[in-house]
C-alpha cells in the first residue's frame, strides 16, 4: 500500500462521525448540483434534526434533490439557514416567502466571495476517486467548489466512483482533505425539455451566427439542443462554456467540435461545471480532452474574451423596449439568479469576431403575455444592462443593439416581438417619447 | 521651414472652405467638450441654415457649450439629427421630447463603437498647436476624439492655442489631417459650488476609506471636491482617472499625489478628458506628468483593475432595497448618461486593495424625497446592478453589500437612508419578503 493510499484509509470514516466536526453557528458550503454529497448532507440532516446542530448557515449554487430532502427540508428551518446563489426548484418556494436567503452575484465572483468576503468553517463535496498520486477530482463541478474546498478550516469529501476523473484545475490532493466518506450512487441525471416548434426557428438565426472555428458556449435547453443539431455541418468549432451538456459530445463525437482552431486552450474543451446523462459522465471521465476550471477562470470576462469569434447563448425572461433584460426575476421574487449570463455576455463582446446572443420566445404563458414588454414592472431585477445587451433573437429574427439610440432599439426589439403585441408596444414606445 | 510646416500651411484654410465638402446625409463626429470646435461647428450651423446641408447625423457625448450655441440651435433640427452618448445640461429638454437621440453605452466601448459600429464620414476637433516634429495633441480630450479622428474620411482640426500639449498617447501627425483652421478661444471653465453640510461629512468618512499608496478617480461635483479636501493629509496617492479635475492639481501642488506608489504608470497622472479652470489647463500644458489615453483604455474594466488599491468614487441617483442603482434615470427620462461609472465599479472592485464606492446624499428636494427606495417606478434604466454594487455612502455612514444576501443588503441599505424615512422602508421591505 503506498502512503497516500495509508493516509486515505487513515481519514476514511462514516458520514456521521465525518459530520460531528460541524460544530454550532457553523457556516457550511456544499459543492453545487452534480456534487451535491448525499450521504454527507443527510448525515448533517439526521444530527439537525436531532437538536445537535444549530445555527447553522449553508451556501450553495443550484441546489437539487439531494439537498432539497435534507438541509433544504422545513422542519430544519430554525436551525439551517440556507443561502442561495442560484435559485432552482429546489428553493424558489422558501426564496419567495423568506426562508431561504438569496444572494446577489456574478458566478466568476463567488470564488472571490468564498475567499475574500466569508469565513467557511466546513465544505462537503463529492470528489472522483483518489489516484495512485494521492490525488481527486472535483469531477463534474469546478466552479466555487474547488476554491471553497481550500478556503476552509475542514474539508470533508464524499468519493462517488460514478464521478468522473476530469483534468485541467480540477485536482484535490488527500493532504488537503480532513475526512473522507465513500458512496457510490448513480449521479444526478439532467435532460432538456421536448423541442417546441418555436426551438428550431430561433435556432435556425443563431446558427447561422456561428462561424467555422468558432468557440462556443451553450446552455442546457430546447434552443441550445436545437442548435447544436444544425451545426453539425460546421468545421472545428471549440467550447469555452460554463454548463458542459450532452449535446456538445454529440458534436464532439460527430468531429463538429475538435477544437483545434481555439486560441485560448486549444483542443481542450473547457468547463465549469457539466449537467448531463449517464453517457456524458461517461465520456467525459478520464478523457484529456476535457479540462475544468474554476469559475474565477472560465467565466472571467476577459478570459472568456481571449477566445476569438467567442458565441455566446443564453436566455432571457423579458426585456424592456431600452433592451434591458430580466433572466432571474418572475412576479416579484427571485426566480433563478445571474449566473454566468452577464459573465459570458461582456467577455464574448470583446472576443475579437465574438457575439453575444439572448434567444428566447417572444410570448409566455402560451401565448397570452409578451416576453417584450415596454416597461418592467416596479422592482424588478436587471440581468443584462442595456448597455450589454448585443443579440437578441426570437422566432421573428435577431437584432443587434450595441451602438443603437434609444430610437433605434425600441423600433428593434418591437420588430421580434409577437405580432400581435406590435401595435401597443409602439403606442406605448411613442407615449414614452422613444419614437 | 520645415516640411511639416509647409504641409500645415497648404492644408490651412478657413472654416467655411474646411466643411464646404461635407455631403447631405454625412455623419459626423465632433470632439468631445472642450475640443468642440466652435468655428468649425458654426460653419456647419451656417451651411444648414442656409439650406445646403440635410440629413447630418452628429454625434455628442455631453454636448457643451460651443455646441448649444452652434449645432444644438432648435431651428437646426430637421436637417440635423443629434446622438448623445451622455445628456447634459445642452440637450437634456430636447432627448426628454425625442428631438435628441440618446445611444446607451459604456464610456469605453464608444471607440469600439466608432470603428465597428459606425460609420464616420468627417471628425472636427480641436487640437493643440503643432510642434517641430508635426504633432498636434489632443490636448484635454482624449477619450473617443481620439478614436474618431482616425476612423474617418475627413479629419478637419481646429488648432487652438490655448489647448494644452498633452503627452501620453495623445498625438496626431498633420500627415493624418485633411485640413486645418485655427481659432485662439479660452476654454470652458467649470467654477466649483459651495460645500454643504451632507458633503462634509460624505468627504470624509470617504476619504478615509482611502489608504496611502492608492490610486483614484474622481468624477465632477461637491462629493468628489470634499473628498480631495479631506485627503490632504493622504501619502503618495496616484491619479487613473476618466475626468481629471481642478482638486487633483491641489492635491498635486501640495506633494499628497505623487504616483510613485502607482502599480501601472507610476509618477503619471493618467487620465481621458479635463475640465476645470485656466489655472489648470496651463498646470497640464507641456507637463510630462499628464498622461492622456483613448478611454477604451484609461476606462477599460481590465486595465483600472492592474492598479492595486485604486478607490474609484461615483454618485447616484437613487438606490433600492436590492442594491440596484440608477445613476442616469430621472422621471421617466434620460437624465445623464452611464459614463465610466459602471467601468470603474468593476474595476476598482477587481483590483488588489480596491474599493468601488458611490456616493450620494440621502434624500433630495430638500430633503423631502429619499434617494433609498424600495423599488424603482416602472421603466427605470439600472446603471450599476446589484451584482456590482460594493460600497454605498450617505451622510448617514457606510455600507458594503458584496456577497451579502437579499436580507442583509435591505437591512444594510436602510440603516444609511434618511432617519425620517426608515420606517416607511422596513415596512415596505417585509412587504416584498425581503427582511
Amino acid at each position: 500500500m503506498n502512503i497516500y493510499a495509508a493516509e486515505y484509509k487513515k481519514k476514511l470514516t462514516t458520514p456521521e462521525k465525518a459530520v460531528e466536526l460541524i460544530k454550532n453557528g457553523d457556516t457550511l458550503v456544499n459543492g453545487s448540483t452534480i456534487s451535491e454529497p448525499p450521504a454527507l448532507l443527510a448525515a448533517v440532516a439526521d444530527r439537525a434534526r436531532e437538536g445537535s446542530l444549530k445555527d447553522i448557515k449553508v451556501y450553495s449554487s443550484l441546489p437539487m434533490e439531494y439537498a432539497a430532502k435534507t438541509v433544504l427540508s422545513p422542519d430544519l428551518s430554525d436551525c439551517i439557514q440556507a443561502y442561495s446563489w442560484f435559485v432552482t426548484a429546489a428553493d424558489r418556494a422558501r426564496v419567495k416567502v423568506g426562508l431561504s436567503y438569496y444572494v446577489p452575484n456574478y458566478i466568476h465572483q463567488i470564488p472571490r466571495l468564498c475567499s475574500d468576503y466569508m469565513d467557511i468553517d466546513v465544505v462537503i463535496t463529492t470528489v472522483s476517486p483518489m489516484d495512485k498520486a494521492g490525488y481527486f477530482t472535483f469531477g463534474a463541478v469546478n466552479d466555487y467548489t474547488s476554491v471553497a474546498a481550500r478556503n476552509c478550516k475542514t474539508l470533508v469529501v464524499e468519493v462517488n466512483e460514478n464521478m468522473p476523473r476530469v483534468f485541467g484545475d480540477s485536482l484535490l490532493h488527500i493532504s488537503e482533505v480532513t475526512a473522507v466518506v465513500e458512496n457510490h450512487v448513480p449521479l444526478l441525471e439532467m435532460t432538456s425539455p421536448e423541442p417546441k416548434p418555436e426551438d428550431e426557428i430561433i435556432a435556425r438565426h443563431i446558427a447561422e451566427m456561428v462561424p467555422d472555428g468558432a468557440t462556443i458556449e451553450l446552455g442546457l435547453g430546447g434552443i441550445p439542443n436545437a442548435i447544436a443539431h444544425l451545426l453539425e455541418g460546421r468545421k472545428d468549432l471549440g467550447i469555452h462554456t460554463g454548463v458542459f451538456v450532452p449535446v456538445m459530445v454529440d458534436l464532439i463525437e460527430k468531429g463538429v467540435i475538435t477544437g483545434r482552431k481555439k486560441n485560448l486552450h486549444p483542443r481542450k474543451h473547457v468547463f465549469m461545471v457539466a449537467q448531463g446523462t449517464r453517457r456524458m459522465y461517461d465520456f467525459i471521465n478520464d478523457n484529456l480532452s476535457m479540462e475544468s476550471y474554476p469559475a474565477s477562470y472560465t467565466e472571467d470576462p476577459s478570459i472568456i474574451a481571449q477566445n476569438d469569434n467567442m458565441i455566446s447563448v443564453n436566455t432571457i425572461i423579458e426585456v424592456d423596449l431600452t433592451g434591458q433584460c430580466n433572466a432571474e426575476y418572475l412576479a416579484g421574487s427571485q426566480f433563478s439568479g445571474t449566473g454566468g449570463q452577464l459573465d459570458f455576455v461582456r467577455g464574448a463582446f470583446n472576443s475579437k469576431g465574438g457575439k453575444s446572443i439572448q434567444a428566447f420566445y417572444s410570448t409566455a404563458k402560451k401565448g397570452k403575455a409578451s416576453r417584450i414588454v415596454s416597461r418592467f414592472e416596479p422592482g424588478t431585477v436587471i440581468t443584462i444592462p442595456r448597455m450589454d445587451t448585443h443579440y437578441l433573437a426570437t422566432e421573428y429574427g435577431v437584432v443587434n443593439l450595441k451602438g443603437k439610440s434609444t430610437r433605434d432599439r425600441a423600433l428593434d426589439i418591437i420588430n421580434i416581438a409577437h405580432p400581435k403585441f406590435r401595435d401597443e408596444l409602439l403606442r406605448e414606445a411613442e407615449n414614452m417619447y422613444l419614437i | 521651414m520645415s516640411g511639416y510646416f509647409e504641409e500645415y500651411r497648404k492644408k490651412l484654410t478657413t472654416p467655411e472652405k474646411a466643411v464646404a465638402d461635407i455631403q447631405d446625409g454625412a455623419t459626423i463626429v465632433p470632439g468631445m467638450v472642450n475640443a468642440e470646435p466652435f468655428a468649425l461647428l458654426a460653419a456647419i450651423a451656417d451651411r444648414a441654415r442656409q439650406g445646403d446641408l440635410k440629413n447630418i447625423s452628429v454625434y455628442f457625448l455631453h454636448p457643451a457649450e460651443n455646441a448649444a450655441m452652434t449645432i444644438l440651435a432648435p431651428d437646426l433640427c430637421d436637417c440635423i439629427q443629434v446622438y448623445t452618448w451622455f445628456v447634459g445640461l445642452a440637450d437634456r429638454a430636447r432627448v426628454r421630447v425625442g428631438l435628441n437621440y440618446f445611444v446607451p453605452n459604456y464610456f469605453h466601448q464608444i471607440p469600439r463603437l466608432l470603428k465597428d459600429f459606425m460609420q464616420i464620414d468627417v471628425t472636427v476637433a480641436t487640437v493643440s498647436p503643432m510642434d517641430k516634429a508635426g504633432y498636434f495633441t489632443f490636448g484635454t480630450s482624449n477619450d473617443y476624439t481620439s478614436t474618431a479622428a482616425r476612423y474617418c474620411r475627413k479629419l478637419i482640426v481646429e488648432v487652438n492655442e490655448q489647448m494644452p500639449r498633452i503627452f501620453g498617447d495623445s498625438l496626431l501627425h498633420i500627415s493624418e489631417v485633411d485640413a486645418v483652421v485655427e481659432n485662439s478661444a479660452p476654454l470652458f471653465e467649470s467654477i466649483p459650488q459651495e460645500l454643504d453640510t451632507e458633503d462634509e461629512i460624505i468627504g470624509k468618512s470617504v476619504a478615509g476609506m482611502v489608504p496611502d499608496g492608492a490610486t483614484i478617480q474622481l468624477g465632477a461635483g461637491n462629493v468628489p471636491n470634499a473628498i480631495a479636501h479631506y485627503l490632504v493629509g493622504h501619502k503618495d496617492l496616484g491619479i487613473h482617472t476618466e475626468l481629471f479635475c481642478p482638486s487633483m492639481v491641489d492635491l498635486i501642488e501640495k506633494g499628497v499625489v505623487t504616483g510613485r506608489r502607482k502599480t501601472l504608470h507610476p509618477r503619471k497622472n493618467v487620465f481621458t478628458f479635463a475640465r476645470g479652470t485656466k489655472r489648470m489647463y496651463e498646470f497640464m500644458d507641456n507637463n510630462p506628468t499628464m498622461e492622456s489615453y483613448p478611454v477604451s483604455y484609461v476606462n477599460d474594466p481590465a486595465v483600472i483593475a492592474q492598479n492595486e488599491n485604486m478607490i474609484s468614487i461615483n454618485s447616484i441617483l437613487e438606490v433600492d432595497l436590492l442594491g440596484q442603482c440608477n445613476a442616469e434615470f430621472m422621471g421617466g427620462y434620460q437624465f445623464s448618461g452611464t459614463g465610466g461609472q459602471l467601468d470603474f465599479v468593476r474595476g476598482a472592485f477587481d483590483s488588489k486593495g480596491g474599493k468601488s464606492i458611490l456616493a450620494f446624499h440621502s434624500t433630495a428636494k430638500s430633503g423631502e424625497v429619499s434617494r433609498v427606495v424600495p423599488r424603482f417606478e416602472a421603466g427605470t434604466v439600472v446603471t450599476t446592478p446589484r451584482m456590482d454594487a460594493q460600497y454605498l455612502v450617505t451622510e448617514q455612514g457606510v455600507i458594503d453589500l458584496k456577497g451579502k444576501s437579499t436580507r442583509e443588503r435591505a437591512l444594510d441599505i436602510i440603516s444609511i437612508a434618511h432617519p425620517k424615512f426608515k420606517d416607511g422602508l422596513m415596512r415596505e421591505a417585509e412587504n416584498m419578503y425581503l427582511i
